[in-house]
């Protein structure tokens, strides 16, 4: 008998390894990195990134939503930004890398002015397996 | 299911006194699924010898599972007798790549000027698969591959066979940058591969003193196997993949090193031997 098994694989624990290889990328570079799953949840930030959000990757695993609700981000006006209308939230949807600019409050407190550049990884054309987002603080005035 | 090593040398051949016990091939794996169906793990040099043995009594269908397209994994399949009777339907499977189809990849090496024909002019009806990323039956077993850290494209295998399981992590570095004996399993490069698997077939190119100068090759040394090996809970370790420099003699040393890091079942993977499931 030759042919795909029709009966439900058992659930995977592994991550997907283009996932793995883009932790390991985030947890030696200083520039601040997080990663999101295929179902866009937060599963690692790195020290660069802490510094920035105000705290330990440790204390801050949860889901899209919590993250937004937590950093409340809104755009240069002021406004909030919804969930689908964050740079990963068009970069899952176009499946191009997507710029963004918007502002948010810190756990520690501060409000911080971010660009934010998130890439979607697709293992294969039609395969995305999760999302990498790259930010930075915006210099004054610019 | 009953599997027998055909090549279990890495990276290239290599024949000679040093490498008599346990073999200079490179990398081929014969297994038997129960209902008597043939599948082959990669297509080192060793595949030349378990072609010759098949002679008259190969099945219609044959089907090669390629890990990965470098030379020491595939250089040996225009050399596989079947391959040269029109009589054989050979199914290889490989990792895709984003990039170039298998076919295009595998005629890299069988096309002139690196091989004298063709592989659009082999006898053999050929068919490639790119390794799909749900398990799939091959006869009686169940296959399942899963993209695994080495250099370029390349799985891991999982195989099943009624209540038997055989893991097949060739060219594998899973330690690279993390610490395998604390890391969470679901940061861990081949671990559904191998969970709970009754044999694993795993990379051991390197002694932990070697490993620091070849970081990033994609291979694994003795401790890193043998964290490995705990961290999926197998039962049965068969190393794999050995260092063209290394000896016989070496190769013990290396496996004596690997029983005294983990306590499960540890041997050296020798060519011409069957792999015990019991």
């Amino acid at each position: 008998m030759y042919g795909r098994v029709v009966t439900e694989p058992s659930p995977q624990k592994q991550r997907h390894i283009a996932l793995i290889l883009a932790k390991d990328l985030a947890a030696n570079v200083a520039s601040a990195m997080l990663l999101v799953d295929r179902q866009g949840d937060l599963v690692f930030f790195n020290e660069a990134a802490e510094r920035i959000l105000g705290r330990p990757y440790a204390e801050a695993q949860m889901s899209t939503a919590e993250l937004a609700k937590t950093f409340k981000p809104v755009d240069g006006d002021g406004a909030p930004i919804p969930i689908d209308g964050l740079p990963m939230a068009h970069a899952f949807r176009d499946g191009v890398p997507t710029h963004g600019h918007m502002r948010i409050e810190a756990v520690d407190g501060h409000v911080r002015d971010l660009e934010v550049v998130a890439v979607p990884l697709f293992a294969q054309p039609d395969n995305l397996v999760g999302g990498v987002a790259v930010f930075w603080e915006r210099a004054e005035g610019s | 299911m009953r599997a027998r090593f055909w090549g279990s040398r890495g990276s290239l051949a290599s024949p000679g006194p040093d490498t008599v016990r346990i073999g200079g091939n490179t990398s081929c794996v014969e297994v038997r699924p129960d209902d008597g169906s043939l599948v082959i793990l990669d297509s080192g040099t060793g595949i030349r010898a378990l072609g010759l043995e098949l002679d008259g009594s190969a099945p219609s269908r044959i089907d090669i599972l390629l890990s990965h397209l470098h030379l020491d994994h595939l250089e040996g399949l225009g050399f596989f007798a079947p391959l040269w009777d029109p009589k054989t339907e050979l199914h290889i499977w490989g990792p895709p790549s984003p990039i170039r189809s298998l076919s295009d990849r595998i005629s890299q090496y069988l096309s002139p000027p690196l091989f004298p024909v063709r592989l659009a002019e082999v006898p053999a009806r050929l068919e490639l698969h790119d390794a799909l990323d749900e398990p799939w039956t091959l006869g009686s077993a169940t296959i399942t591959a899963r993209p695994i850290l080495h250099r370029g494209p390349t799985v891991g295998y999982r195989i099943e066979d009624g209540s038997r399981s055989l893991a097949y992590l060739t060219d594998h570095e899973p330690a690279l940058s993390v610490d395998l004996s604390s890391v969470d399993p679901e940061w861990v490069s081949g671990f559904d591969v191998a969970a709970g698997v009754d044999v694993l077939i795993h990379d051991c190119q390197y002694t932990e003193e070697e490993y620091p100068d070849r970081a990033g090759f994609g291979h694994s040394s003795t401790k890193h196997v043998a964290d490995f090996a705990r961290l999926a809970g197998a039962h049965r370790l068969l190393l794999f993949h050995h260092d063209p420099n290394h000896s016989d003699d070496e190769l013990e040393s290396l496996c004596r090193r690997v029983r005294e890091l983990w306590d499960g079942r540890v041997d050296l993977a020798r060519e011409g031997e069957e792999i015990d499931f019991g």
